[in-house]
This record gives structure tokens, C-alpha cells and sequence, in this order.
């Protein structure tokens, strides 16, 4: 499992849609800083959310890879090389993992450090709330990584995984429009909903508590926010390597 | 130890209920360059990719060296098979350095620099410099695809259509490679279309049609079968071979159950009187140029021998 891992890494760090990507991570990063008006908590816990930042890009950019992966060959060769089905499948997830840690920390570190500069890191916030947040992040990319190689390595086509993750991304926008019935009704977004929906509703959360300077909504939140993130990492994961371990490779 | 490279056993994949694959028995030779014949859609390709485990079968098992499908082991014994299974597996935006040392990376071989240098140089590619995959010719493909599957060290290969797209000079290179890696002891399963380029090669071959093995026949056999010869029909077949003995033809084979083949230079008109003053009246009677194509149409019109 270990060649096929160093083998991903090699050919993701010499692909150059990865390059371009990180590039452009970095100069939207730097951009939106100087035009946004946040502290340096407020623009971390914003740009987060894979559906208000940069993020948005990372889920097409796995199926790119992944796809890649099966159109190239290079899956069908590493079967032949007798790697088993499932650490190829780990492989590609780590290496997407990977991939969307390096962007979306090289994203994040520059928003947030430009951010704090500008207009200070923010009042009231505890180390303990910066790493529960940095918990939170990595639970969702990983979340969102183990999503895009799941649809990507079942649907293998590109515009259709596209589709697809696309389209998952609305319907986490509809469960995210959800809580805005619960809040204006006065009454509090359930904990099942943040678990449900951790993507989006947990990022309304906390850019809510950034914005009113109300950390306690993070201690409440962030557990079923990181429970959830991982729930689906698992099942997502799971369903990927029993489908990937039954089907045929073209 | 097993006399063969791969045998399978009944060996069966359905697409949407229909036979690709229908219980094939198939024997590749150790240390021989089996060639295998069929036509678009006989199920060459199926069979090619259930040994290579990109597709389970739905009946049936293999045995890589001796090592059936369902051990475990078998994990260790793909380690020393290489494979072209319709194109080569390459990156198309890396350049021809870095495909190999992707490559090496994941067949567990420590990617040296002399070692891609070397595999470079063995498939004369040791000039395309930075010039990205995606810009290579479909020979220049071809060839890294082939030092690709070199880099294991392997004693089995798969090769699926290695020639297409190969211009003369191409195909040339690709055979003399093709023998010099045989001469080294590496057993090869190539299918292609161009026959004239497998009848240089082959040692040992494979006819298929409609996922069914026709026959298995060694190049020796297939070069007797594809003299020019003489396909004679008579009710009586115990009685026409007494015939032919009686009239020094000893070089002859059965079709069927009622069909011999006679070899050599043959007048058909003296063979028809002789039979006819044996009291023989012939049912049929043909001739054949004799080559592995029409070998093989033959052997499909017959459904195999």
C-alpha cells in the first residue's frame, strides 16, 4: 500500500492542474483578503466552508485526479502489479485528503495571516476554540475529500461526477436553508441537523459566531459538526471500497 | 511445477447475460510466445483482463504459474506479469522520465536513474527529453508502454494489439524485441490482427471465436496443417485412409468424421482415378493454399476440431 501511495503523491506534486490550483488558491486568497473587511478568526471560519470559499474548486479537482487515474490506465496497471483493490482505493483517498489539505491550508493560513494583520485576530477566542476550529476544518475537507473519490471512482466520467457533486452541493444548501426556519421561528437549530449537514450548517454556525463575537455556539456545535464530517468520511469510504473491490476495471 | 504460464479451467464472464467468455480451457506454454487469434469482440481482450484480475470471472478459475486465482498469493505472482491491455497505461502530461518513475514506483522498484536511463534507451526513447507523453506519437507511446512493462523484470507478459499503430520500421522493432525478451526466458501472450507478423513470432497459438477456445496448436503442427494440401470426403473414412495408404499418401490428417487432409505436392486428377480403381467414389474434394488466415477461417466456419 505504501508504493502505491508514494506512487499518487509523486504523480499529484508533478501534476500541474495541482500547481495551477495551489497558485490560484494563493492569489484568491491574497485578493479576498485585501477586499474583505474580517479579523483574522472571521475570514478563518468563513473561508472554511466549502461552499462560500475556495473550496467549492477542491471537490472537482479530486474528480479530475481520480478519473484521470482510471482514464490513464494507471489504476488498471497497479492492478496488474498486483496491488490489492482496496489499498488502491486508500491511496487514491489519501492522496486526495492530502491534496485538499495542502490547498485549503495554504488557502486558509494566507487569508487568515493577511486578515489578522489588517484588522487584528479577533477578541474572546481561546486557544482551545483556534484548535477546535482547525479540528472542525480538517474533519469537513477530509469529509469532502472521501465524497468526490467515492462519486468520481463509481461514476467515472468526469462531467457526470461533476454533476453529481454539484448537485450534492445544492442539496446541502437546501439543508442549510433549513436552519434559517428554525432560527426565525426563535427557536435553536437541532444538533441531528448540524450532524446531517456539517458542510454547510456548522459553517453558518460558526461564521454567525465570529460575526457576534458568541464562541459558546462553537463549544455547543462543533462536536456533532466533527461527528457528522466523520460519519460521512466512513460511509463514504466504506461504500467506495465495496464498490470499487465488485466492479470491473476497463 | 506446471508445464504452463497460464491454464484456465472452464473459465466464463457473462456481459448482460451473454457469453464473452464461454468455459475456456486454455494452456500457455512456459517460455513460449503464444499467439492469439480472433476476431473483433471473440473475447481476446475479456480474457486477457480476467488474468490480469481487471475483471472477475463469472465461472471458472485461472492459475498464473501454477498459483490459482483464488489463493491469496496470487497478489505476489501478478508482481512479475506486465501487461498492455488496449493501450498502454501512461500519463499523458508527464514526460517519458517521470512516467517511469511512476511506474517504478508503484511495481516496488526503486526508480534510479540508471535504471530509466537504461529502459529508456532499450525502447530508443532516450531523446524525447522534457517532450510531455501527450505529444508523443502513438509508436513513441507504443515503445514506452513496453519499457513500462519492463521495469518489473517480468517473466509473463500480456500483450493486446501491440502493433496497431505501428509503422513498419515500429513493428519490425517490436518483434525483435518481442524474441529477444522470449530468448530471456520471458513467457509472452500477444494478440494482434496482423498474422503475418505473429506467424514470425509466435511459438504457440491460440484460436478463438465467439469467447470459445477453436484450438491450441503449436507452431510446428499449425506450419504442417498450413501446407498446401488436399481436403478429400468419402462416407467410409476407415476405408479412404486404407485407400491412401495403399497409395503411399502416409502424410495426411483427419478434419472431421469424414474429411482427411493430404499433404504435398498432390495431382488431384491421378488421386480422383486411383481412389475411383480402389472403388472409392469421393463425396467432395478440395484445395488449399494453406495460411494461418485461412487456417483460421476454416477453423471458425468448422466451429473448431
Amino acid at each position: 500500500m505504501i508504493r502505491t501511495i508514494i506512487s499518487s503523491l509523486y504523480k499529484l506534486f508533478k501534476d500541474r492542474a495541482f500547481r495551477i490550483t495551489l497558485i490560484i488558491g494563493v492569489l484568491f486568497a491574497v485578493i479576498s483578503s485585501l477586499i474583505n473587511n474580517y479579523t483574522g478568526i472571521n475570514s478563518m471560519l468563513y473561508n472554511s466552508s466549502p461552499i462560500f470559499s475556495f473550496g467549492i474548486c477542491i471537490p472537482f479537482n479530486i474528480t479530475a485526479f481520480v478519473i484521470g487515474e482510471f482514464n490513464y490506465g494507471t489504476i488498471r496497471n497497479k492492478i496488474i502489479a498486483g496491488h490489492r483493490r482496496i489499498s488502491i482505493y486508500l491511496s487514491l483517498l489519501l492522496t486526495a485528503i492530502i491534496y485538499t489539505v495542502i490547498v485549503m491550508t495554504a488557502y486558509l493560513a494566507i487569508a487568515t495571516t493577511i486578515c489578522t494583520i489588517k484588522n487584528g485576530f479577533g477578541s474572546g477566542i481561546t486557544p482551545k476554540i483556534v484548535f477546535a476550529v482547525i479540528i472542525y476544518c480538517l474533519a469537513i475537507f477530509v469529509a469532502l475529500s472521501a465524497i468526490s473519490v467515492f462519486v468520481s471512482s463509481v461514476v467515472r466520467h468526469t462531467g457526470l461526477s461533476n454533476t453529481l457533486l454539484m448537485a450534492l452541493e445544492i442539496l446541502g444548501g437546501f439543508i442549510f436553508a433549513l436552519s434559517f426556519i428554525f432560527k426565525y421561528e426563535g427557536g435553536e437549530v437541532p444538533l441531528y441537523l448540524v450532524g446531517l449537514n456539517p458542510l454547510f450548517l456548522s459553517t453558518d454556525i460558526l461564521f454567525e459566531a465570529g460575526i457576534f463575537n458568541n464562541f459558546d455556539v462553537i463549544k455547543t456545535y462543533i462536536i456533532p459538526s466533527i461527528l457528522g464530517a466523520l460519519g460521512y468520511t466512513l460511509f463514504f469510504s466504506v461504500c467506495g471500497i465495496f464498490a470499487f473491490y465488485n466492479r470491473d476495471v476497463k | 511445477m506446471s508445464e504452463f504460464a497460464i491454464e484456465t479451467q472452464e473459465l466464463t464472464k457473462r456481459y448482460s447475460g451473454k457469453n464473452a467468455v464461454d468455459h475456456v480451457n486454455m494452456h500457455v506454454p512456459l517460455g513460449s510466445i503464444y499467439g492469439f487469434v480472433g476476431e473483433n469482440g471473440s473475447g481476446k481482450t475479456t480474457i486477457m483482463r480476467l488474468l490480469m484480475g481487471l475483471a472477475k470471472p463469472n465461472e471458472g478459475t485461472y492459475a498464473l504459474f501454477d498459483t490459482p486465482n483464488k489463493n491469496k498469493e496470487i497478489y505476489k505472482v501478478r508482481n512479475q506479469i506486465s501487461a498492455i491491455v488496449e493501450a498502454p497505461s501512461l500519463v499523458p502530461s508527464m514526460n517519458a522520465h517521470d512516467n517511469l518513475k511512476f511506474a517504478a514506483m508503484y511495481y516496488g522498484v526503486k526508480p534510479t536513474e540508471e535504471l530509466i536511463s537504461n529502459a529508456l534507451k532499450s525502447v530508443g526513447l532516450s531523446n524525447t527529453g522534457r517532450k510531455i507523453v501527450k505529444n508523443f506519437s502513438l509508436g513513441m507511446r507504443q515503445r514506452l508502454g513496453i519499457a513500462v512493462l519492463l521495469l518489473n523484470d517480468p517473466k509473463l507478459l500480456l500483450l493486446d494489439e501491440p502493433m496497431n499503430g505501428l509503422d513498419p520500421k515500429g513493428i519490425a522493432e517490436l518483434r525483435d524485441l518481442i524474441i529477444e525478451l522470449n530468448q530471456r526466458g520471458i513467457t509472452i501472450l500477444i494478440s494482434s490482427h496482423i498474422l503475418s507478423e505473429l506467424e514470425k513470432i509466435a511459438t504457440y497459438w491460440g484460436f478463438i471465436s465467439q469467447g470459445k477456445i477453436l484450438e491450441e496448436i503449436s507452431s510446428e503442427e499449425l506450419i504442417n496443417r498450413c501446407q498446401k494440401h488436399v481436403e478429400i470426403s468419402h462416407n467410409d473414412i476407415a476405408k479412404l485412409t486404407n485407400a491412401l495408404k495403399k497409395l503411399g499418401h502416409e502424410d495426411y490428417h483427419f478434419v472431421n468424421t469424414t474429411t482427411v487432409a493430404i499433404y504435398g505436392d498432390i495431382n488431384i486428377t491421378d488421386l480422383l482415378i486411383s481412389l475411383r480403381k480402389e472403388g472409392l467414389e469421393i463425396t467432395s474434394i478440395k484445395t488449399s493454399e494453406g495460411d494461418v488466415e485461412n487456417y483460421y477461417f476454416d477453423l471458425v466456419k468448422k466451429g473448431g476440431r
